[in-house]
């Protein structure tokens, strides 16, 4: 084919030459502690003499809002 | 002649063969043409349809020239400078093509066993833990739940139970009573993610594709189980879509035996883990991270690779100043529709980023403390409290899960860093 044909072609071409990877998929599912587990544990440090502020890391007393609010902390982290 | 793909340059007379095990035609939200192919290693590219021309050429007798000589006829002529680099820059180091030497000829076959791809960025950590072969006889006969009645009786199932299970008393407070029961909760919930993994691989065997392993991974910051359904990128969109939702139409599937146990025993454990499979669906609907949530918006759209585009079109703009570069997307003949989809996902990710990305890094001196502080306390508290003592395995986990994240952006930069010493060392 002659030069000047292929020449505006090519440029074209040049532009959607790229080869991209497909991702790989591989489909995830969490594996969590069930969501009330973390408010028993907290009842549980709570009724064995320890409070809220002991085990969390927080200021709080040892209350049922108290404790769901860390245990809900804690999963976020 | 050079034989390595790493490195090798491809020259006008060289003999270039297709080695690709797949090539077939993909529809990704382009104006265009494009291909999926497949290499003998697994790993999946998507060609434009110049390049797949080429590839297709590429028998093994044909020299860049023959093959520019074979499209000239064509409206997409190619000169063989042009094919060279195409050659060299891309499907040589992708292990599309090979050069002719001496080298066996890869068998067209593709391998039965899993086909080990490139780790995604966000899996920090990826063990793979049962084989295809080995789950092939427990996946083929949960199948028949994707029949068309079968799954409108169980999808009916689902429903009832859940509105009989909200309204049982235990419902109101489902909280394991003691650490027999938490740990009871916990494995319910393990036994579930499974199946849940077990919902995927089963749809995609229903559409007669092959799935790979199943296996275990920290997902960013969280413990996952994950299944390898890479092949069933052959699928159609609408097939792939199903498969997405296998997942957790088999989870929410076992709420039906965990509301009957419930309702028998009214053990809270059940009732536990019915939260947690619920919790669970609702958090894999996000399609922020690569949850289902995620590939069912991949697969109903029709835009591969969403998340990557979103992230490069972020870079291009960015670089946009310093660059004075139109972002490689715009410049690609991507339709309106899809091009919105990842601009809307680019701008979902900058808001997700901003708000959480701050509190990441603040977050590092806080979990590594807490990590230590846990992890001194747990023997301890074994003896005076076992209760204690799981809740802080529990967050010396998360703890280590968090700081695990960063292992392997530390890796790549400490790698980064060596290649500019390297570099350096050299001039």
């Amino acid at each position: 084919m002659p030069k000047k044909q292929m020449e505006p072609v090519n440029a074209d071409v040049l532009a959607r030459l790229t080869v991209e990877e497909l991702e790989e998929r591989l489909e995830t599912q969490v594996l969590r502690v069930p969501d009330a587990a973390c408010s028993w544990s907290c009842d549980r440090v709570c009724d064995s003499g320890y409070s809220c502020g002991n085990v969390g890391g927080c200021s709080m007393y040892c209350s049922p809002e108290g404790c769901q609010s860390f245990c809900i902390d804690a999963q976020v982290e | 002649m050079q034989t390595d793909p790493d490195g090798a340059v491809v020259r006008s007379n060289d003999r270039v063969r297709n080695v690709a095990t797949e090539l077939d035609r993909f529809e990704d939200g382009t104006r265009g043409v494009r291909f999926r192919a497949r290499t003998a290693q697994g790993r999946q590219f998507l060609l434009p349809e110049p390049v797949a021309d080429i590839l297709r050429l590429l028998d093994g007798t044909r020299t860049p020239r023959q093959v520019s000589a074979a499209l000239a006829g064509s409206s997409r002529a190619i000169g063989p400078e042009r094919i060279e680099e195409v050659i060299t820059r891309d499907l040589l180091p992708k292990r599309l093509v090979e050069t002719v030497g001496d080298a066996p000829p890869v068998s067209n076959d593709a391998p039965a066993t899993a086909a080990p791809g490139r780790t995604p960025w966000d899996f920090s950590l990826r063990v793979p833990l049962v084989s295809q072969e080995r789950l092939a006889p427990v996946v083929a006969p949960l199948t028949s739940l994707f029949r068309p009645l079968t799954a409108a009786v169980c999808l009916a199932a689902i429903v009832l139970a859940h509105v009989a299970f909200y309204q049982l008393p235990v419902a109101q407070r489902a909280m394991p009573s003691s650490g027999r029961d938490f740990l009871l909760a916990f494995l319910l919930a393990f036994l579930t993610v499974c199946f849940h993994e077990l919902g995927h691989a089963a749809a995609c065997r229903r559409f007669g594709c092959q799935h790979d392993e199943i296996g275990f991974c920290l997902y960013l910051i969280f413990p996952a189980l994950y299944v390898n359904l890479s092949r069933a990128w052959q699928l159609p969109r609408w097939q792939r879509a199903v498969i997405d939702a296998g997942g957790m139409y088999f989870q929410l599937l076992m709420v039906v035996p965990l509301y009957f146990a419930c309702l028998m025993t009214g053990r809270s454990y059940w009732a536990g883990a019915i939260y947690s499979i619920d919790f669970a669906v609702l958090f894999s609907i996000n399609p922020l991270l690569r949850f289902d949530g995620y590939w069912l918006l991949v697969d109903l759209s029709g835009v591969a690779n969403l998340q990557r585009r979103a992230l490069r079109l972020l870079g291009d703009t960015f670089a946009w100043p310093v660059r004075r570069r139109t972002p490689q997307l715009l410049a690609s003949d991507f339709r309106r529709g899809p091009l919105a989809l990842v601009a809307g996902y680019a701008l979902f990710l900058v808001v997700a980023i901003a708000l959480l990305l701050p509190q990441v890094f603040l977050a590092i001196p806080r979990m590594s403390s807490q990590l230590l502080e846990s992890l001194a306390r747990i023997p301890g508290e074994l003896i005076r409290n076992p209760d204690a003592a799981m809740l802080h395995l529990y967050r010396s986990f998360v703890a280590f899960a968090f700081l695990f994240m960063f292992v392997r952006p530390l890796r790549r930069l400490s790698t980064l860093w060596r290649g500019l010493v390297h570099r350096q060392g050299a001039q």
